[in-house]
């Protein structure tokens, strides 16, 4: 069953001179299975809509349902829900607190109850999955270098089964080979049945990898688009209007599109350079 | 001149630094690559003196790092800016966070009062002196970290990481601060996971495990390291169009439409 949220409002310190709303009237619909991105820039309440995806806050008007519960529930079921849909943070190394690998990993199974006798095969299956090598699980988390440690909080969240997983910024600091192979873990989770929720800046990872894009600004859903939009350049376009910069070769591709190479040798040049311009079949220049 | 002979470096018994030579001339913009673990910042740590090589040396300036009296001239000398702004800020409002280098470096409080404005004038937070550094975004936190860095003067920057924390839009204000600073002849050393981000050079020195593999312009660099660092649609492109020489050379994006634009412009005229 999908994310649902329904006429979704969230005020922090709702009734005092601090008040402010990070989120106005915001319907979204998660699809089981599905990889969406939600773009927006710093303070346009991604983290907000992200928190109260799996109950850690609650909203002040509307509902909020996972698989089919109401976040708001009392306690058990807020277990429940944080099963479901697992959390990975922009910078793994604050989550981390165990002293090994094996126990940050085993962390989240145990919590959840999971019997002992499952645990170790949850975290083996998992550290396989995500490539780490075994000689790992001995070491401390904080020795590891940064993609280790990126790769041991994501492991950390897959050994507890989630059937949602939540992203936050999970490509800042990675060189080009790592966000690739990050590109790759999240594909084959979602080849897995997981779903897949990438909150980011980066429009080119979320037009590259995503079949579902949704902008966030001011605390409203202001774009929703679907895997058809994503080569054409009027809706591309809409995109910068939320301060948020399309990447260098979609503006080169716009550029290319409105000049006019007439009847000359570098007009077939660029056409056979098409291949390298994020362009559909209909642009032609 | 920053001088680099032969330096050996390990930590724990594991090798970080094997036989690395370098130099850097005064007004170079030069761009660090290199996976994660590759050795660039134990590099840049040598190079104000955090770190000292266990064989071989590194001068400044013809001082030797190794020597206990050249550190306090070396460390005026070379400033470094880290990937974390909020580890860097210790002022509890923008003004006395730029004050708080140069007080230790004894800059007379006439002369602080001024460098402070101007500064903070440069990077583009004159509006925010009086305010708390937490109500600043983080572009603007390690804008911050720069005019403090820029408050003391510095012939060297040295530029960890700086954007790889920061939103898009945060990047862009801050590389263009970099190229200013450049322009007005300070030496720049940055490292980078963002490829886009070497356009703006005319040297990346490349690093592996260690050691320095590729030392060049980005074109000839990236055209070596694109299978193991990888690379990206714009440069890829931009390497077409080097090939069938329609560009000399990597540029920004800005750039890039300008020569297009100019090209199309010239054939519609003749």
């Amino acid at each position: 069953m999908p994310i649902e949220f329904n006429g979704v409002d969230y005020v922090y310190s709702k009734d005092t001179p601090f008040e402010k709303k990070a989120l106005s009237d915001v319907n979204l619909k998660i699809e089981e299975g599905e990889y969406i991105s939600i773009l927006g820039k710093t303070g346009s309440g991604k983290s907000t809509l992200v928190q109260l995806m799996n109950g850690v806050m609650k909203p002040t008007k509307g509902k909020v349902v996972v698989d089919g519960i109401l976040t708001d529930e009392k306690s058990e079921r807020t277990f429940e829900i944080r099963k479901k849909v697992g959390m990975v943070f922009q910078y793994p190394e604050h989550q981390f607190f165990e002293e090994n690998v094996l126990n940050e990993i085993a962390f989240g199974p145990k919590n959840f109850g999971i019997d002992d006798s499952q645990i170790e095969e949850k975290v083996l299956k998992s550290i396989e999955m995500v490539e780490l090598p075994k000689s790992t699980l001995f070491k401390s988390p904080f020795s590891l270098s940064g993609g280790e440690k990126r790769k041991v909080a994501i492991a950390s969240v897959i050994a507890c089964d989630p059937k949602y997983i939540v992203f936050d910024e999970p490509t800042s600091g990675l060189d080009p080979v790592s966000v690739k192979r990050f590109s790759l873990l999240t594909k084959k989770f979602q080849s897995l049945g997981k779903t897949i929720v990438i909150v980011t800046h980066s429009v080119e990872f979320a037009l590259k990898n995503s079949e579902r894009i949704i902008v966030l600004s001011d605390g409203k859903i202001s774009l929703y688009l679907e895997k058809k939009d994503f080569k054409k350049v009027s809706v591309l376009e809409e995109i910068e209007n939320y301060n948020l910069l399309l990447p260098d070769i979609y503006k080169i591709a716009r550029t290319l599109l409105s000049l006019n190479f007439s009847n000359d040798t570098l007009k077939n040049e660029f056409l056979r350079l098409k291949k390298f311009l994020p362009l559909n079949d209909e642009n032609e220049f | 001149m920053i001088e680099i002979k032969n330096i050996r470096f390990s930590y724990e018994n594991e090798p970080v630094l094997e036989d690395v030579s370098l130099s850097v001339k005064e007004g170079e913009f030069v761009a660090f690559l290199g996976l994660n673990g590759s050795g660039k910042t134990s590099l840049f740590k040598m190079m104000n003196a955090l770190l000292v090589p266990d064989e071989g040396c590194v001068c400044v300036d013809n001082m030797r790092t190794d020597k206990d009296e050249n550190v306090w001239e070396i460390r005026k000398k070379v400033g470094m800016i880290f990937q974390n702004p909020e580890s860097q800020i210790v002022g509890t409002t923008v003004e006395e966070d730029v004050a708080f280098g140069m007080e230790n470096i004894g800059v007379p409080r006439q002369e602080m009062i001024k460098r402070v404005d101007e500064v903070l004038n440069f990077v583009g937070l004159k509006e925010q002196k009086k305010k708390e550094p937490f109500h600043l975004s983080g572009g603007q936190k390690q804008l911050l970290c720069v005019a403090s860095v820029l408050a003391m003067r510095p012939k060297y920057i040295i530029m960890d990481e700086p954007t790889s924390m920061i939103d898009p839009i945060g990047r862009k204000a801050i590389l263009d601060i970099m190229k200013e600073i450049n322009k007005k002849g300070k030496t720049i050393l940055f490292s980078t996971h963002i490829l886009e981000e070497i356009v703006n050079v005319e040297r990346v020195v490349y690093l592996r495990n260690g050691k320095i593999m590729y030392d060049g312009t980005p074109l000839n660099v990236l055209k070596e390291v694109r299978e193991e660092f990888g690379t990206s649609e714009f440069l890829e492109f931009q390497f077409e169009l080097y090939k069938k020489g329609i560009i000399e050379r990597f540029m920004s994006e800005e750039e890039l439409e300008e020569r297009l634009k100019k090209l199309a412009n010239r054939i519609q005229r003749s």
